[in-house]
């Protein structure tokens, strides 16, 4: 057996490396996507201070810790027993549009983007956010521009853009100003602006290139799962409150629930050769690695989202969401590559939401504390960029943590991950020589999902139904342990 | 691309913070990057570690390593890296100190591991791989990486401020490398960047950020909050305060405080005892003193595995 290893996997966030077992005949044996880090933080989480959590649990991850720290200041309102006033919760869901549109910003340019936005013949070592910004000079700058201005907005709100510090059990730290209130307003005018010029680019430039069409229609990246995500009350995907809609592989509606009650619908499994774990749907079970309606394999991000809802939440972003659907022709669209579409989709709704917060006359409100009752339990959910992220967590009577339970978005997503890398190295082994560029066009399967590892396997849940199986040396099954 | 400085940016049992912050330079990124050729960095560019295996000895101007060593392929990058590099440069809080990751060595490795999987988790190969396949073992602990390999200079912070980040690009670039040893931040504490007013007002309670609506001019330890502005090292611009919220010492102790936790404990004790004597100061001390909850976590929330010696002596 031949082993090939793509090591480490490039443009993400975290480590990872892709194993492939290739047979004396050349054909793929098996191939993994494995994530060999562990931090764990539902460790040494327990004993911290419940307020310190939104600022440790964001060194989850530094592409995303505007997700950990909301995720984690909504259980601690639960956790308190606390109403949000209405100012904090403009601030945080003005913070949250902003940290959206610069993440899914950073995945279409510095991460994924380069796979979409060079030829594919593209030399390694101009295959990468470099590449993009000599291809295309002019709008590359203003993207550089335009996320710097987001992450302002991040800093004004949050204190600091990365590892914010403002949100707090029922609230936030502090009122923002007037003159803060201003400089933030030009900054979303620009987002929406530079989401403006990205969609028709989009348009003339991505979405007509065959090799991107080549992909959409890539029998071996249609991968039919169910999805998850959250919906507000009219059925938009909103990024940081609403209830947690799943629906089949057919489209049907499986469940549409609260945090707390959608969590128990969740199980994991843990496989001995990598730090990730595989939550699958507990009604479906665990079917072993495939996709389907029997499985209990289901995805979530940006295509996740758009395939649970019934709109979009603002103007701009629904006109894209309906040219999307359009072109698929179907609902849901189980494309891998669409991923990246959808995150278009939800950058434009994102800009769009950001600017219209910042106009809200509660943004500059000065009741930004809700009473806090005795500590206890609670779950809090947001939408992280990659997808659906819970904290569950249990306080002393002193506010102190003794439970730290978290399912992030890239954990959601690992089964998924894993199916789609094997589909492609399938594809990509038939092809024959497995050149550099054939290599890539399998960790690009992965970057469709704009994969966070770190998030993935720096929290297990201590709680949460599991399964361990553990295999000889052979590779046979040895002992399965349930919990 | 000849005679430009080559480059690398890694990280071991980190977030990507520091590499974000990295980007965090705005337009002034694109000067940077158009006079350095970056060799290796995963988040960025496709490079592989065979790539990085193949270059000569000392043929990178400088490496940038962030993350908590955690496991025993983080140590042998961490080893890969100092011999290909001229300068190896401990970036983020992480590196520098052992990070928030770091709190993990306040229970053992099995600990860790059993709560993390359940009993029973043994790291194995993928079915049909070899045993090289297992992903890595766990080090005992988590260290900093000047356990592990020599560190020329110190770019601290979680993650390290843009403006810093600029400041160790300004010097590697005009070819006048800094000192050895040398930290890129204030050595002077945080306070005197602070724009907050500070009285040395006598503390005669402590209170939780969540706790307390603070005043937006005066300063956070005056109003009973536990702020880590005196002994921390300045150069952030007093972000957190700003914010309403107290300094977490993410840029490491000053020089002058040494252990984080002792003279944070030196300084509350002192503004405790301010205008009280004998018997009364030592029970104000006291009284003050223990209700300070988790105060492992809150002074070494960056950097207890600098200063903490936790588990047994046979664990490191």
């Amino acid at each position: 057996m031949k082993k090939l290893a793509i090591d480490p996997i490039t443009r993400l966030e975290g480590h990872g490396k892709i194993l492939l077992y290739l047979d004396d005949r050349g054909g793929l044996a098996g191939a993994v996507l494995q994530v060999p880090e562990l931090r764990g933080f539902e460790s040494f989480c327990r004993g911290r201070r419940g307020e310190e959590m939104p600022q440790i649990t964001e060194r989850i991850c530094g592409v995303c810790p505007e997700a950990h720290h909301l995720a984690s200041a909504r259980a601690l309102d639960r956790a308190y027993g606390a109403t949000v006033p209405a100012a904090a919760w403009i601030q945080r869901e003005l913070f949250y549009n902003a940290y959206i549109f610069a993440d899914h910003l950073l995945h279409l340019v510095f991460l994924g983007g380069p796979d979409l936005l060079l030829p594919a013949d593209t030399p390694k070592a101009n295959r990468n956010v470099l590449g993009v910004l000599q291809a295309y000079p002019k709008l590359g700058r203003e993207i550089v521009t335009v996320r710097a201005r987001a992450q302002r907005v991040l800093e004004i709100i949050g204190g600091r853009a990365i590892h914010p510090v403002f949100a707090l059990p029922g609230g936030v730290a502090r009122p923002l100003t007037a003159d803060e209130r201003g400089e933030i307003a030009g900054h979303t005018e620009a987002m929406v602006g530079l989401a403006k010029m990205f969609v028709p680019f989009f348009h003339e430039v991505v979405l007509p290139d065959p090799a991107y069409q080549s992909l959409l229609a890539l029998p071996e990246a249609q991968l039919p799962t169910h999805y998850m995500g959250l919906v507000d009350e009219t059925g938009a995907p909103h990024f940081c409150r609403g209830q947690v809609r799943a629906v089949s592989v057919h489209g049907d509606e499986l469940f549409c629930l609260d945090e707390a009650e959608a969590l128990e619908r969740i199980a994991e499994r843990s496989e001995p050769w990598t730090y990730v774990k595989f939550p699958y749907l507990k009604e479906q079970g665990w079917t072993g690695f495939e996709a389907g309606l029997e499985s209990g394999v289901y995805r979530v991000g940006p295509l996740a989202r758009l395939n649970v809802a019934l709109r979009m939440a603002t103007p701009l972003a629904q006109e894209e969401y309906e040219r999307f659907l359009d072109f698929f022709g179907e609902k849901p669209v189980h494309a891998t590559f669409a991923y990246h579409w959808a995150r278009l989709v939800e950058l434009v709704q994102a800009a769009e939401a950001a600017a219209s917060l910042a106009a809200e006359k509660d943004l500059t409100g000065t009741h930004i504390r809700g009473k806090l009752g005795a500590p206890g339990a609670g779950v809090g959910v947001v939408e992280a960029a990659r997808g659906t992220l819970f904290h569950r967590y249990a306080l002393d009577e002193q506010g102190l943590v003794t439970e730290v339970d978290l399912i992030v978005a890239t954990t959601h997503n690992a089964a998924g991950i894993g199916l789609s890398v094997k589909r492609m190295a399938e594809e990509v082994v038939r092809k024959g020589d497995l050149d550099e560029a054939l290599l890539n066009r399998i960790e690009m399967a992965f970057r469709a999902y704009d994969p966070c590892l770190a998030c993935a396997t720096h929290f297990l849940p201590g709680e949460m139904p599991l399964v361990v199986e553990i295999y000889n040396a052979e590779g046979n099954l040895e002992r399965r342990i349930s919990r | 691309m000849a005679g430009k400085p080559r480059i690398a940016v890694y990280w071991t049992g980190g977030c990507g913070g520091c590499d974000v912050s990295f980007l965090e330079l705005g337009t002034p990124l694109l000067d940077v990057l158009a006079k350095i050729e970056i060799a290796f960095w995963p988040a960025l560019v496709d490079a592989k570690r065979t790539d990085l295996e193949s270059l000569p000895p000392r043929s990178l101007a400088a490496s940038l390593i962030n993350g908590t060593l955690r496991t025993d392929e983080n140590v042998e990058m961490a080893r890969l890296l100092r011999e290909k590099s001229q300068l190896v440069i401990a970036f983020g809080a992480c590196a520098h100190l052992g990070g928030v990751p770091g709190l993990a060595n306040l229970s053992s490795r099995e600990e860790f591991l059993r709560r993390t999987y359940g009993n029973g988790f043994h790291p194995a190969p993928p079915p049909g791989g070899r045993a090289e396949d297992s992903p890595p073992d766990l080090l005992p602990r988590a260290k900093p990486l000047s356990e592990e390999v020599s560190v020329d200079c110190v770019l601290p912070g979680c993650p390290p401020p843009p403006e810093l980040i600029g400041l160790v690009f300004d010097a590697f670039l005009s070819g006048d490398p800094p000192p050895a040893g040398h930290v890129f931040a204030h050595e002077k504490a945080l306070c005197e960047e602070c724009p907050r007013t500070r009285e040395d007002r006598r503390l005669a309670k402590l209170v939780r950020p969540h706790e307390l609506l603070p005043d937006p001019e005066e300063c956070l330890l005056d109003q009973g909050m536990v702020c880590m502005g005196p002994v921390t090292r300045g150069g952030c611009g007093a972000a957190c305060p700003k914010g309403a919220m107290p300094c977490t010492g993410c840029l490491g102790p000053t020089p002058n405080a040494g252990d984080p936790g002792l003279a944070m404990v030196s300084a509350l004790a002192s503004l405790v005892r301010v205008g009280e004597e004998g018997e009364a100061a030592f029970a104000a001390e006291d009284q003050v003193l223990d209700s300070l909850v988790d105060p492992l976590g809150t002074f070494y929330k960056y950097s207890l595995p600098s200063y903490v010696r936790t588990g047994k002596r046979s664990d490191g």
